[in-house]
């Protein structure tokens, strides 16, 4: 690592400003959803309104905190601790599946004081790290015993996630999976035994009840228009979930092209899009401020997606490429499924959206795979 | 270590993007069609998911009588009431109330929980609290949240209102039944509605317009603050035709009248009269408005505020006296000999008569061959008049000059003895009945009224196919003529449609659907609406017919040999130039003689038409008459004269 005022000139002449900003400015706006959906919930438990932002705040400070660690560190460092890394992912959520903290029906979390650290958010990025290096090693051209070890890499965070159980994260993997097996030179051949298997598998894993019938029901919801009243709707399980996308629906339209303005949607501000502040986040935003809202931060994720995409484009070598595709993997896919599912074209599963939805091992994980973005393209000439 | 590879895959980098470039397209477009196509519809959802609207019900409006005293009121009653949502969240506070209204905790917890109010409207929980509860809560208001002690708005009810029951009638809480098909007019679980009577025909004024107060909720239903407040509108009053003076001394002559006759030894049935109930009529003949309408016995109003309990309900059901029955309106009593101005009438249309043609009283008819099935009538005591007039006819009430007319209109229909000059029908009598509203209801403005029957030869026909049993003539003999033109046979008539023929002759022939409401009123006494009483036919009526008809009627109770002289033999009595008709109703045994009395004054330009009728009582001389006398001295606040029963009278059909 370069001292950034070295007589060499620096590589933070290349660091990547409008990444950076965009990151800031998703962050900052979300913050101030996270007010305006969680504000009133929490009044009427007799909170400071301002409990969940002010928390949200300290976590994006120290998230930028860490992207900047995380860029400055030579991503090719990590290469070498890339194995490192995933054993301690693969350890610490073998420790939370122990010894976990139980919240909302999944074990998935570790009390750390007020907090609750999420380890499967983190495990993104050591499978992320652990991918690249594998398969860049295996210059461009993998072969069938690799994607053999690429399999059971993926396959084991994904189960011990998919055992939480916390269905979201763990096909966040899958998504991640996917586009650095796409990018990383899988053969043809491979891909579409590959894809054949996957149909074959989520065809009998919906139909011979390996999911939970929640689970299940969450995933067809999207499919079907809500066919009871909303109040009637919430008395079952199943019609829980429905209701949850038909609010968010309603939330959404109601917002028309400028919103209700902040503070003033009635869906927001009282409460009836539930888990509003962190998986329905952007029902707050479309209701609030429309469709400029939510076009308008749509379209910061897509430069997001875009500088990453070109970073991995500019990569020196295959392993920065591979880093850069699995972060945008992983960011993309959380932000189509998340915005996917509060429009209702998407299965309701716990996916938070980047930087948004309320929760701080979200933010971390998030920023840190930006940094990693960020420290390719510095080192991009180095 | 960190050797550059050049093996970026640009091609697959490249599918990659259009993969997420393509995901990202189908969320821009679904959300334009979100916010853009369908944000109308979604904005009328969200509006009704947030706003929840509460009905305040209006102060209801008063009944008034003609003088505008009160007859019903609104009174205060202190209840204590319960916020739903609060308790829930209270059950300290819920166990700490229920021993101060002497409930156990359970007991409460089920008033409170009453489906049939909204949650956002607090349940009245004790609806008749005592002083002590009240000033104990709102001392101590911070133990109990949620709880209110306030005050409801009750009917209650004068001296004046209580004896004119069967007209006002009561309220009571809605039903569910009323409720799903009133819904839509703002009506709420515990509201208050006419259930009967005027109470009932006149809910649209008396209600008010409910106020409407729009309030915020969550999704969990708190309420977070008001959007609007519409205050309720006061119903208006209701100005009634009834004098609640009036009204009151007819209901005490009534009760009066029962008792004296209760005291008095009947020679027919061999014991005292029964005198079970009773019924009299007061009404303007100029206008058809109703004065007075009484009833006895009658229920106190009162036990319906707030919900009769079922006990007392019952009570009133099975009370073999019928209170709940208004008997002016649904009685249906034999009219007896005031039914002689019908036949009058009719002898006087179709030539029978005239006002002045002689008749030679011998005190009885025979009726067809008394050999075969026929029989001889006689006049009450077997008296004769010798020859008598139209008017004298009246003033002795010959039953041998009206059972001639109604045997000569039904011989004039067989062609045994034509009329020259006239084609008869076989129901001539009946029509001129139906012509002054006998037979049909009056259609005034109260629930159940009885129609009455003027019985034909074709009711007769049709009665007996019906009911072989019950209705064993199916043919029509001259006798039934005979004994219909004397207001017997299956003759039956209300008080207030009698009262309502006598005025239609006293008015010249305009037959009126009586009326009781005289105006709608705002509380500061702006005329909302006018009632008058429509118009419902016309009767042809000659001034010399009247005028004969009429010195008969005075001569009922001014002439010595009058049916009722010795009723209104007092001095103070004279200048109100009083006149009437007796009837005596023959009942099937064991029931006792109807007495009636049907009266006007003052003769010559009548004010009032009064008319009484008293069950298993007797002649109507003897008591139905002293009770229309003391109405009169109440119309004319004279000194008011306790009813005796009065001996004097003639028999039969008087």
């Amino acid at each position: 690592m370069r001292e950034p005022h070295g007589r060499a000139p620096s590589i933070w002449r290349h660091f990547d400003f409008a990444l950076a900003g965009g990151m800031v400015l998703i962050g900052m706006f979300g913050c101030l959803m996270v007010y305006y959906a969680s504000r009133q919930s929490l009044e009427s438990q007799g909170y400071s309104p301002t409990l969940d932002v002010k928390k949200q705040a300290i976590f994006m400070v120290i998230g930028l905190v860490v992207m900047t660690v995380v860029a400055s560190i030579d991503y090719r460092r990590l290469r070498d601790w890339s194995m490192i890394l995933y054993g301690g992912c693969i350890f610490v959520l073998l420790a939370v599946y122990a010894v976990g903290h139980k919240s909302r029906g999944a074990q998935a979390w570790f009390q750390v004081g007020s907090y609750q650290l999420e380890p499967s958010e983190f495990a993104k990025i050591g499978l992320i790290l652990a991918l690249s290096a594998y398969i860049a090693a295996a210059k461009g051209r993998l072969s069938g015993r690799a994607l053999l070890v690429v399999l059971v890499m993926a396959g084991l965070p994904f189960a011990l996630i998919y055992k939480q159980p916390d269905l979201g994260s763990a096909l966040v993997l899958c998504a991640v999976l996917i586009a650095m097996l796409l990018v990383g030179g899988v053969s043809g051949r491979h891909m579409a035994v590959l894809g054949v298997l996957t149909i074959a598998l989520s065809f009998g894993v919906v139909h011979f009840g390996v999911l939970k019938s929640y689970q299940q029901a969450r995933l067809t919801s999207f499919a079907d228009a809500p066919s009871q009243p909303n109040a009637a709707l919430l008395a079952t399980s199943a019609g829980a979930n429905e209701y949850n996308v038909s609010e968010a629906k309603v939330a959404d339209s109601n917002g028309g092209i400028f919103g209700q303005g902040l503070g003033r949607g009635t869906q927001t501000n009282l409460s009836y899009v539930p888990e509003q502040q962190t998986d329905f986040i952007f029902t707050a935003d479309a209701e609030q401020l429309g469709l400029v809202g939510s076009v308008g931060l749509l379209l910061i994720y897509v430069l997001v997606i875009w500088r990453t995409w070109r970073t991995s484009l500019l990569s020196r070598d295959l392993f920065g490429t591979l880093v850069c595709v699995g972060v945008l993997a992983m960011i993309a896919f959380q932000v189509f499924e998340n915005v996917g599912m509060a429009i209702g074209i998407m299965p309701v599963a716990g996916i938070p959206l980047p930087l948004m939805s309320y929760g701080g091992s979200s933010v971390l994980a998030t920023m840190a795979g930006v940094g990693l973005v960020l420290s390719v393209r510095m080192r991009r000439f180095a | 270590m960190t050797t550059p590879d050049n093996a970026s895959p640009q091609l697959r980098l490249t599918i990659l993007l259009v993969v997420v470039a393509c995901l990202f397209s189908a969320l821009f477009a679904r959300l334009w069609f979100l916010q853009v196509i369908n944000a109308p519809a979604a904005q009328a959802v969200a509006e009704d998911n947030g706003v929840r609207t509460i009905y305040v019900q209006a102060p209801r409006g008063l009944i008034l009588d003609s003088q505008g005293k009160v007859l019903v009121d609104n009174v205060n009653e202190p209840v204590i009431e319960v916020n739903q949502e609060i308790a829930a969240q209270n059950p300290m506070m819920v166990s700490r109330l229920a021993p101060l209204l002497n409930m156990t905790v359970p007991q409460l917890q089920k008033a409170i929980n009453n489906v049939q109010y909204s949650p956002y409207s607090p349940v009245p929980v004790e609806t008749n609290a005592t002083s002590q509860q009240i000033l104990y809560i709102q001392e101590n208001q911070s133990q109990f949240p949620g709880v209110q002690a306030t005050a409801i708005s009750e009917r209650s009810y004068t001296p004046m209102g209580v004896a004119a029951a069967n007209v006002v009638g009561y309220v009571g809480a809605i039903d569910a039944a009323r409720l799903a098909k009133l819904k839509n007019q703002g009506y709420q679980a515990g509201d208050q509605i006419g259930l009967s009577g005027i109470e009932s025909e006149y809910e649209s004024y008396l209600r008010g317009q409910p106020g409407v107060e729009k309030v915020q909720v969550d999704s969990k239903g708190n309420v977070l603050g008001t959007l609007s407040y519409t205050q309720p509108v006061p119903g208006d009053n209701i100005v009634l035709t009834i004098n609640g003076a009036v009204q009151q001394a007819a209901v005490t002559a009534l009760q009066q009248g029962q008792a004296a006759a209760q005291q008095t030894y009947d020679k027919v049935s061999g014991r005292n009269f029964e005198a079970p109930g009773s019924s009299a009529v007061v009404e303007d003949p100029n206008t058809g408005q109703i004065v007075a309408l009484a009833t006895n016995p009658d229920f106190n109003p009162q036990q319906f505020v707030g919900g009769i309990s079922q006990a007392n309900y019952q009570a009133l059901l099975g009370n073999p006296d019928h209170p709940l029955l208004d008997r002016a309106i649904q009685g249906q009593y034999a009219p007896g000999s005031t039914f002689k101005l019908i036949t009058a009438m009719a002898g006087l249309q179709y030539g029978v008569i005239t006002p002045t043609s002689p008749f030679d009283d011998v005190g009885h008819i025979t009726i067809g061959d008394p050999a075969h099935g026929g029989f001889i009538a006689h006049n009450d005591n077997g008296e004769a008049y010798g020859v008598i007039d139209l008017p004298t006819a009246i003033t002795v009430s010959s039953d041998n000059f009206f059972n001639t007319i109604g045997l000569k209109l039904w011989y004039a229909y067989t062609g045994t003895e034509p009329l020259p000059g006239q084609t008869v029908g076989p129901d001539a009598l009946q029509k001129m009945a139906n012509q002054f509203g006998l037979g049909q209801t009056t259609g005034i403005d109260l629930p159940y009224e009885s129609p009455g029957k003027i019985p034909t030869p074709a009711s007769y026909l049709s009665d007996h196919q019906q009911h072989p049993n019950i209705f064993t003539q199916a043919q029509w003999y001259p006798g039934n003529s005979d004994q219909l033109a004397i207001g017997q046979d299956e003759d039956l008539v209300t008080p207030l449609q009698l009262a309502n023929a006598y005025s239609t002759f006293l008015n010249n022939g305009t037959l009126y659907t009586p009326s009781l409401v005289k105006e709608a009123v705002t509380p500061t006494g702006k005329v909302v609406k006018v009632f008058s009483s429509p118009v419902k036919g016309k009767v042809n009526i000659q001034p010399d017919w009247k005028a004969a008809l009429v010195s008969g009627f005075q001569g009922v109770v001014d002439n010595p040999k009058g049916t009722a002289y010795s009723v209104f033999d007092n001095p103070e009595d004279q200048p109100l130039q009083i006149a009437g008709k007796t009837g005596t109703a023959q009942v099937n045994a064991p029931r006792q003689n109807t007495s009636v009395f049907t009266s006007f004054a003052p003769a010559n330009n009548p004010q009032y038409v009064v008319d009484a009728f008293m069950e298993d009582a007797g002649y109507g001389a003897s008591v139905a008459a002293p009770v229309v006398r003391e109405i009169y001295d109440a119309l004319y606040n004279l000194a008011v004269q306790p009813v005796n029963y009065s001996a004097t009278g003639s028999g039969g059909q008087n």
